[in-house]
């Protein structure tokens, strides 16, 4: 028995130095990692996006051909002949080739790719901002002075809450945004900074802070 | 004559579904850009508007409210063919977003011609709907 004012010293053992190490270490590796599909996801969206225009004139031509082109034949103001609209489903097919053949000869996004995902940041940024003008959680952003003329104001909102080490699933409610879109910012401010992973993001952030 | 615009920045695909709504009897205009879209909306008269969501300038979201906030009732038909998407889940939903902001329906390309008509006819008064038996669809040429 002890006495009520006792106090229980319990001792746990310190993790070896080498263990801290390696599992630093195993974490960079999965950011670097996470990063790099961030990275591969989004060239695969931007490429979907430049084959489905022409896919999609070139399935249009193609199910006037299967019907016949009976419809263009009895209009004036569209393409009078099955000639023309074999042509154009050539042009369009031709166009899906070059994309093809563009992917298989480097590993950047086909031209126009970059176009593409700059367009798909900017309305997403453009739907979020309007989306929490009202109503949804406000958290204090990292200081403008941190990559002020880098970061937009809700990226920088988003900065802050990864440095108190918020994960997507629990940092996008927090702003109003989905899990996605909080990504989608993370993956954004990490290109805009340089940062490698987000341990050296978080890392930037507070040493701008200091 | 149900008279639709365009407002699709891929000439190709613009000019396909010109060709298409031809052939169901709709007046088709084309606007390359959010600006120029806005711009015929307001010199001409509309039954529906179709908007690619992924522009050059202005886009297709911001679009949609601008046309919204112009004609509270007009049907609008949103389209994209991009979507962000991840390895661990489930991307975006663009087009979601446009259905928020008012679009009456949504088009995923590439899409054939049935979903063409489908989703303009899903806001058009059925007076107007365009690919049924004797509404909207051409005479016989003269």
């Amino acid at each position: 028995m002890t006495s009520n004012n006792s106090s229980l010293d319990i001792q746990l053992p310190r993790p070896s130095q080498n263990y801290a190490a390696q599992k630093i270490n195993q974490l960079q590796a999965d950011l670097v990692a996470t990063a790099r599909t961030w990275a591969v996801d989004e060239m695969g969206a931007a490429m979907a996006h430049q084959l489905n225009e022409p896919l999609t004139a070139l399935l249009l031509y193609l199910h006037e051909i299967k019907a016949g082109g009976a419809c263009l034949l009895d209009t004036d103001s569209a393409p009078n002949s099955m000639q023309s609209l074999v042509e154009m489903a050539l042009r369009e097919t031709e166009r899906v080739c070059e994309i093809v053949e563009k992917l298989g000869q480097t590993t950047e996004m086909p031209t126009g790719g970059e176009v593409t995902v700059a367009r798909g940041r900017e309305a997403i940024e453009s739907w979020t901002q309007t989306r929490n003008r009202g109503g949804y959680y406000q958290v204090s952003s990292v200081p403008p002075r941190f990559s002020q003329n880098i970061l937009t104001p809700r990226e920088r909102e988003v900065l802050a809450l990864i440095t108190e080490g918020a994960s997507n699933k629990v940092g996008g409610p927090r702003l109003g945004i989905s899990k996605r879109t909080f990504e989608v910012h993370r993956a954004h401010i990490m290109e805009k900074l340089g940062a490698k992973n987000a341990a050296d993001l978080v890392r930037m952030a507070l040493s701008e802070t200091r | 004559m149900t008279r639709v615009l365009v407002i699709e920045d891929d000439h190709s695909v613009g000019a396909a579904i010109q060709m298409m709504l031809a052939c169901k009897g709709c007046e088709t205009v084309l606007a390359p850009d959010a600006n120029a879209g806005v711009q015929a909306f307001e010199a001409s008269k509309f039954d529906v508007v179709m908007v690619d969501i992924f522009m050059p300038g202005i886009d297709g979201l911001k679009t949609i409210k601008g046309i919204r906030e112009r004609a509270p009732s007009i049907p609008i038909v949103a389209m994209s063919g991009f979507r962000f998407r991840d390895s661990t889940g489930p991307g975006l939903d663009i087009l979601g977003m446009a259905a928020e902001l008012g679009a009456v329906s949504c088009l995923r390309k590439p899409f054939a011609p049935a979903q063409l008509i489908a989703a303009i006819n899903s806001g058009l008064d059925p007076a107007l709907s365009v690919g049924r038996s004797g509404v909207s669809e051409p005479g016989p040429k003269q």
